[in-house]
């Protein structure tokens, strides 16, 4: 039996569908599954049907994007009854994403709304992970997890000191990095972001914005809020909502 | 009255088709893009230095482009200019990131299309079917998407949304051993890119004279031109029509020619006098001169005339944009200077509080303007995409292309399916687009 598969785009900017659609294992996706409902690469198209109609059966669904308005709601609600699995796929899904940024509009992670049977980190999502998790769902088996967080695998692995207080004054380094972001008074959630993303922008010189999210279990925002108030941020930082605020926004 | 709308699949983002039906003739037609995303908004209050992370998500196919155009504007205020290994990182990006999202048009949005034009029917061509009847060639495109994706990656750090274009330069270091990588993959991938503009050419061959003919003499095409020469990342504005020069300008001097007023419901945007304007791979091949690489010309010479006075001429300048990219980032992996050693320019004071940032995105002209206030954050923030500007025009060809198919097959399917593929051929990108809607105001 062909495995039958579909990817939806919420309110998103495309680029978790893209970097499926730009992965090795992609090909292998095509040749080995049936495609229910993928209007990133098919005519296929889950959004035309009526309101009392019912969408065909996927045995997994991504859903890459958040849920920013009624027609969404309505059509993520659909998917879930037509899918065995529904999997949310980057940060967008997951928290919210980006947008969270912005202060009135709506932008709802899926789990908002309906029950997900798995996630699949990160703004995007790293090549590695989502071609691991693509295989995983081909197979029949659990997507893969991660219980560690960033600093385990990073080669600047902090040397902090216990009781040692930590001062944030800035975003971004001036230099190249040799030692642990936060020894340079720069903001890394390396130690409260899951790994799996190899260290991408620690390699390139920039620390860790949190996109692949906490540990598995935890929340997104007590996780980050907790983590910084362990540390002496400058002013600047202290009423800065890029941080707090940067994939997740809670709502009542 | 009759009123049908269609969705677009095989597009970056959500968009429709609304076609107005008299008894006899098509009245009016628009593509429609949902899903407003309130960039600008979210911009505001945010610190200077976190802005490229920012907008670099705004969209998954152009990310580089929006990033670069961020940190151009914001260099802008602070006086700082990035060292020329930097510059060349930047263009790298452009040029990997134009490889990634044309071939990816081409593949997944263009070809099931074009073969569908071959065997003269609608039947839909799936990505499945594909795979089985042109192996080779979904082979050799699937093979430059990973030479994009490889260049994006190795250079920014991340696709999409690259991280190393930061204010003030990149904050990456190229190793030897990544360069040579890099080199060897892209001359494999120019003899792969030449074997699929042949194939390009033979479909021409086959389907003969295309039917989406564009008249270009409505229109006026804008592009960064450095010199007459392709250059995504600096240059001088231009707009032409019928290949006549209508102004030549510094991107910060775009207000004097591009009016947009912001309004509650989107922009409006006057174009000194011009109805229509076009960016992308069609208004570069109006504006500039050369390609860099001499073969890139002679491929072009062999395209017959007729399809060159198509839209669907657009299809085979996107990969002759691919190719070129792939010998500039040849020739700048080549650049000594590449691998200077570099330090980021501190950001000190504000030289003048409005900055503004002009790229060659591979969809078109990208603007992005920024206001910085004292306390080194945006306090507001503009951003003109290639969809927003080319709207009136993609309109304009959509209507056209429905009341002539109305009128020579009466039949309400192949309706769809022309103006779908008119649509996909103008490579429209509905993420990127900032505002919720565009109007454009007669002069």
């Amino acid at each position: 039996m062909k495995l039958k598969f579909s990817a939806i785009s919420l309110n998103s900017c495309n680029g978790c569908i893209s970097t499926l659609t730009c992965l090795d294992v992609f090909l292998n996706l095509v040749k080995s599954a049936e495609i229910v409902y993928f209007p990133f690469v098919e005519d296929s198209y889950p959004a035309t049907i009526k309101e009392d109609e019912e969408l065909k059966y996927s045995d997994v669904t991504l859903v890459e994007g958040c849920v920013t308005q009624k027609d969404e709601e309505i059509l993520l609600k659909k998917l879930r009854k037509a899918s065995k699995k529904i999997i949310a796929l980057g940060a967008c899904a997951m928290f919210g994403g980006i947008e969270s940024l912005s202060q009135n509009a709506r932008r709802d992670p899926l789990s908002k709304i309906i029950e997900i049977d798995g996630c699949i980190p990160g703004c995007p999502p790293p090549e590695n992970v989502l071609g691991a998790s693509i295989l995983s769902l081909i197979e029949g088996r659990n997507l893969p997890e991660a219980s560690r967080n960033l600093c385990a695998v990073c080669d600047l692995r902090p040397k902090l000191e216990k009781f040692k207080t930590i001062r944030i004054e800035k975003l971004q380094p001036q230099k190249f990095p040799t030692s642990c972001f936060l020894d340079e008074n720069v903001l890394c959630l390396g130690p409260v972001t899951r790994e799996g993303c190899d260290a991408k922008c620690i390699k390139v010189g920039l620390p860790c914005e949190g996109c692949m999210g906490p540990p598995n279990g935890l929340d997104y925002t007590a996780n980050v809020i907790n983590f910084l108030s362990t540390l002496e941020l400058s002013e600047k930082l202290r009423t800065y909502e890029g941080i707090i605020f940067r994939l997740r926004r809670p709502r009542t | 009255m009759k009123k049908i709308i269609e969705p677009v699949t095989r597009i970056e983002g959500h968009g429709k088709i609304t076609v107005y039906l008299n008894d006899k003739e098509v009245s009016n037609a628009n593509f429609d893009m949902y899903l407003p995303r309130g960039f600008e908004k979210i911009l505001v209050g945010k610190l200077v230095e976190d802005v490229p992370r920012i907008t670099s998500r705004i969209c998954g196919l152009c990310s580089s482009a929006h990033a670069i155009a961020a940190c151009k504007a914001l260099e802008k205020i602070y006086d700082v200019t990035p060292s020329k290994s930097s510059i060349l990182m930047r263009k790298l990006l452009l040029a990997g990131e134009l490889i990634r999202s044309h071939a990816l048009h081409f593949f997944y949005f263009a070809l099931p299309d074009l073969k569908a034009l071959i065997e003269n029917d609608y039947e839909r061509y799936s990505v499945q079917q594909f795979s089985k009847i042109e192996t080779d060639l979904v082979e050799k495109l699937f093979r430059v998407i990973r030479i994009g994706n490889e260049l994006l990656d190795r250079i920014g750090g991340r696709v999409p949304h690259p991280v190393t274009s930061v204010v003030g330069g990149i904050s990456k270091k190229l190793t030897e051993k990544e360069v040579v990588g890099l080199q060897s993959n892209l001359r494999r991938g120019a003899s792969t890119v030449r074997g699929i503009i042949e194939k390009l050419l033979e479909y021409m061959g086959k389907i003969g004279e295309p039917q989406e003919f564009f008249n270009m003499d409505e229109t006026a095409f804008m592009a960064l031109n450095e010199g007459g020469n392709f250059n995504l990342y600096e240059g001088k504005l231009r707009i032409t029509k019928e290949k006549k020069i209508l102004a030549d300008f510094e991107p910060e001097q775009y207000t004097k020619y591009i009016e947009i007023e912001k309004k509650s419901q989107g922009i409006q945007i006057k174009l000194n006098g011009e109805k229509l304007v076009l960016t992308g791979p069609m208004a570069r091949n109006q504006i500039i001169e050369r390609y860099g690489a001499y073969e890139v010309h002679s491929l072009m010479e062999e395209v017959p005339t007729s399809w060159k006075e198509s839209l669907l001429y657009s299809n085979f300048l996107r990969l002759i944009e691919i190719l070129a990219s792939i010998y500039d980032a040849i020739l700048i992996l080549n650049e000594p200077e590449l691998m200077e050693e570099r330090e980021l320019p501190q950001l000190n004071k504000i030289a003048t509080p409005i900055g503004i940032g002009v790229v060659e995105a591979p969809r078109g002209t990208l603007i992005h303007q920024y206001k910085v206030n004292t306390k080194n954050t945006v306090e507001s923030a503009t951003i003109i995409t290639p969809t927003e500007l080319n709207l009136p025009t993609i309109n304009q060809k959509l209507l056209e292309t429905c009341r002539d198919s109305y009128q020579n097959t009466q039949n309400i399917e192949k309706l769809k399916e022309n103006a779908k593929r008119v649509i996909r051929t103008f490579d429209p990108c509905v993420s990127c687009a900032t505002h919720l809607i565009v109007k454009i105001i007669h002069q």
